[in-house]
């Protein structure tokens, strides 16, 4: 397993539970779409599972370590849902910083092919400053797919990037979750996860509701969209 | 650790209440008394602030430590107080703390 | 045009100094924000009660005329300080700029706003200013002190301050015009620089001509002391007319010279190899360089030290210090750089990393200037000193950026910091002064304080990433 979550609960304030009791495993080779209505939990359980929150309750191991070790921080990536980037670089100085924070290089002549494949050409010596809100994210996407982490975490990162840029997306992904290397994709793109992933982890007020493979899911509901209707529908027969 | 954050808090901010005292008790005695000739002490008798003759006719004024007792006193008072009112805060924010947990189990 | 939306503008740039200044880093603590108005109030009680004491014992109804006149013929310059601090902290706040871009307003109402806004921390700080002074003056000179103060420093002070936004304005428009706008960062502190040159000659040239006439008894003309010789001769009424005429027209002008839309300021420039990027104080170093306030800093402490070299002035090199000012924007600026990666630095990494950058920053800068001091005749012992002085500036002016963040484009926060320590710092110089203590005793004193002062930099920054990460509740 590349990722183990157990029992997890978190609460930003004592009296207000974020995450109740979460548990689950991520195994190599799997892309992971991780959904759930906005306040869900989703980003507070990806930012735990980064350790950019303290972890209280449970335990999250990556790699069979503890995840706030050293080895775990070089096992994973992680890409936030906004745009803050060091804008004082360009975006190759970006990546080459990237680089040598995980102890490794950029092949010069890769990271040229993904600028071009991102619509990106001849814009990687431009200062950060200088990109437009679609083209950060390319650029962190760019990071992730050349460095190759054994889990990369996207937290809505396509969000505000072009329909070619999707769609280069979408292969990428998927030669990004091979050889023992895994993805969890946060995004609210149902159509986009059911391409992409194998997995489905569904989030509602902090609990798992739905932990199953996709195959098991189109079985069931026919698609991930009408799963989470079905859900939605359930609750609100559910207030008073 | 936290007790030798908070004594490093209070003789910081004893040190600096001292001197800002001492600054602004000096000013308020320079230009509050005018200027007649004479020693002038303030600062609770620790500093003195003096207006002389010079040699050349010309008014010469000077200041300094009078008795260092009152100064050191001060800052020991001011760094004592301020390490007592850190004490008691932590007390409080710990009780708050204790009373907010007991309220939501 | 709709005022209503100008007013509603302002009220949310009132909320933004609020809740992002007053209420973030240190300030987040009531305990800490208590005491901070408690220092701010207690040292204006204690500028008001010295003024009195001082006004009272010392000056008579004449003197306190010459005062009003002086600083009445001084707007000019003073309002230019004033103006030019401002705008360089408001090409720091892109970003609030850019919020206001989502609200339903157009560029002039917008531009009236910022007016308005800017202008209402003009009059609030030319109150606290001159406040305390009138108070006591009225306590010689009668309460008719206080109109006349109106009329001599309130009235020229709001529209010197129309004025200089016209002529900011103005140029804007035409470097956005020759396709320079987004580098208006760089030019435009270099103008303000020349404009406060030519102003202080100015303003010395009025004073003197005012003082001989009104000691002579021969008239004299000073534009901004209109309005007071417009109340002796015909009434306060007029004057005010005359005022509101020249509010309402030097409005108009503002809004007239507004460019018609926004051009983002260029917050980076392309200087240092990227190579530096690879290890964690090269890129606290690009972060630094790259930055258009470093730059400008860096090439006024160039223009100042060949100034000092060519006029041959033989002054230690204390224009180092402008280039360890720095240090407020330093924690702010590097926030990506933590953010960057899920790897947690630690806080002691952070900070070395902040202040070596500086460090080599200054010591690239202290090389010339150092040069051309001792080429002048300046002894190596007072350049060494200068030298210390700035490098306590840079460990001061970190601490300030970590206590009060300049995060999210929101440079304001620190002008509180730079307030509060400067005052701090002031009382515990003239302390020690007083005390007249040992050269030795006063060298370890502010060893000791500057160990305390990084000492509380470590301690921030862990707290600050404490906090981030909910360990702790701020």
């Amino acid at each position: 397993m590349i990722l183990n979550v157990d029992s997890v609960s978190f609460s930003y304030k004592r009296s207000f539970p974020v995450l109740h009791d979460v548990s689950f495993e991520v195994p190599e080779n799997e892309v992971v779409a991780l959904v759930g209505p906005n306040g869900s939990g989703k980003s507070t359980l990806i930012k735990l599972i980064v350790d950019l929150l303290h972890l209280r309750d449970g335990s999250i191991r990556l790699g069979g370590q503890d995840n706030g070790s050293r080895e775990s921080k070089m096992r994973s990536m992680y890409l936030a849902s906004n745009d803050y980037l060091p804008e004082f670089l360009t975006g190759s100085e970006y990546l080459h910083f990237v680089a040598s924070l995980y102890g490794e290089t950029i092949d010069r002549a890769e990271a040229v092919k993904k600028f071009a494949r991102y619509q990106m050409m001849g814009r990687a010596d431009e200062l950060i400053e200088d990109y437009s809100h679609g083209m950060r994210k390319k650029l962190q996407l760019i990071a992730a797919l050349l460095l190759k982490r054994e889990l990369t975490i996207i937290d809505e990162t396509l969000n505000g990037i072009d329909l070619d840029a999707a769609y280069a997306f979408e292969s990428d992904v998927q030669s990004l979750a091979r050889d023992g290397r895994s993805v969890i994709v946060c995004s609210h793109d149902f159509a986009m996860l059911q391409r992409v992933s194998q997995r489905l982890l569904f989030l509602a007020h902090g609990f798992i509701v739905t932990d199953d493979s996709m195959t098991e899911v189109f079985g069931e509901y026919g698609s991930i969209d009408a799963l989470v209707r079905d859900y939605l529908r359930e609750e609100a027969d559910e207030l008073p | 650790m936290k007790l030798l954050r908070n004594i490093g808090i209070a003789i910081t901010v004893g040190f600096i209440v001292t001197a800002a005292t001492a600054t602004l008790s000096m000013i308020f005695t320079m230009f509050a008394e005018g200027s007649e000739l004479g020693r002038r002490l303030t600062f609770f008798d620790g500093l003195f602030f003096e207006v002389r003759d010079g040699a050349n006719g010309a008014i010469q004024m000077g200041f300094g430590v009078h008795d260092f007792t009152p100064i050191v006193l001060f800052f020991v008072i001011s760094s004592v107080s301020v390490f007592a009112f850190l004490v008691a805060l932590n007390f409080l924010r710990g009780y708050r703390a204790k009373l907010i947990d007991e309220r939501a189990s | 045009m709709s005022f209503r939306s100008t007013l509603i503008l302002v009220r949310f740039l009132l909320t933004f100094i609020n809740r992002r200044v007053f209420g973030r880093g240190i300030l987040r603590s009531k305990t800490a924000k208590t005491a901070a108005i408690a220092i701010a109030l207690t040292a204006f009680v204690g500028y008001g009660l010295l003024t009195v004491v001082v006004v009272r014992q010392y000056f008579d109804a004449e003197i306190v005329e010459i005062l009003l006149l002086s600083g009445g013929a001084a707007t000019p310059f003073w309002v230019l300080i004033a103006y030019t601090i401002v705008r360089v902290l408001f090409l720091k706040a892109d970003q609030l700029t850019q919020l206001t871009f989502m609200l339903p307003a157009t560029n002039r109402e917008r531009t009236l706003a910022f007016a308005i806004f800017e202008a209402l921390m003009v009059v609030g700080a030319s109150l606290i200013t001159f406040g305390a002074f009138i108070i006591a003056a009225a306590t010689i000179s009668g309460f008719s002190i206080i109109w006349r103060a109106v009329a001599a420093i309130f009235f020229p002070t709001i529209l010197c301050y129309l004025l200089f936004s016209i002529v900011y304005l103005g140029v804007e428009r035409l470097v956005i015009t020759i396709g320079a706008g987004r580098l208006r960062g760089l030019i435009i502190p270099f103008l303000f620089a020349a404009a406060l040159v030519g102003m202080f000659t100015l303003a010395n040239s009025q004073s003197q001509e005012m003082l001989q006439g009104y000691l002579s008894g021969q008239p004299y003309f000073i534009p901004q002391l209109g309005f007071l010789k417009i109340a002796d001769s015909a009434g306060p009424a007029l004057a005010v007319l005359v005022f509101l005429i020249l509010l309402l027209a030097l409005g108009t002008l503002v809004l007239v010279a507004a460019p018609k839309d926004y051009e983002p300021v260029k917050q980076h420039y392309r200087v240092l190899s990227g190579k530096l990027a690879s290890s964690q104080l090269g890129l606290h170093l690009l972060a630094l360089v790259r930055s258009f306030e470093t730059l400008i800093v860096l090439l006024f402490a160039t223009l100042a030290t060949a100034g000092i070299a060519i006029l041959k002035i033989e002054i230690p090199p204390y224009v180092l210090l402008f280039v360890t000012f720095q240090g407020v924007y330093a924690f702010a600026n590097s926030e990506p750089i933590r953010r960057a990666t899920p790897a947690v630095q630690g806080a002691v990494a952070s900070y070395l990393n902040l202040v070596t950058a500086q460090a080599i920053v200054l010591l690239v800068v202290a090389v010339p200037a150092v040069a051309v001091s001792t080429w002048l005749g300046i002894g190596i012992q007072h350049s060494a000193l200068a030298i210390g002085f700035s490098a306590c500036n840079i460990l001061l002016s970190t601490l300030v950026g970590i206590l009060f963040p300049a995060d999210n484009g929101n440079p304001f926060s620190v002008v509180v910091g730079v307030v509060l320590v400067f005052a701090i710092v002031a009382m515990v110089a003239m302390g020690l002064n007083i005390f007249s203590l040992p050269v030795a005793i006063n060298v370890a004193v502010v060893v000791l304080l500057s160990v305390a002062v990084v000492a509380y930099s470590i301690v921030g920054i862990n707290r600050i990433e404490r906090i981030r990460r909910y360990e702790i509740v701020a």
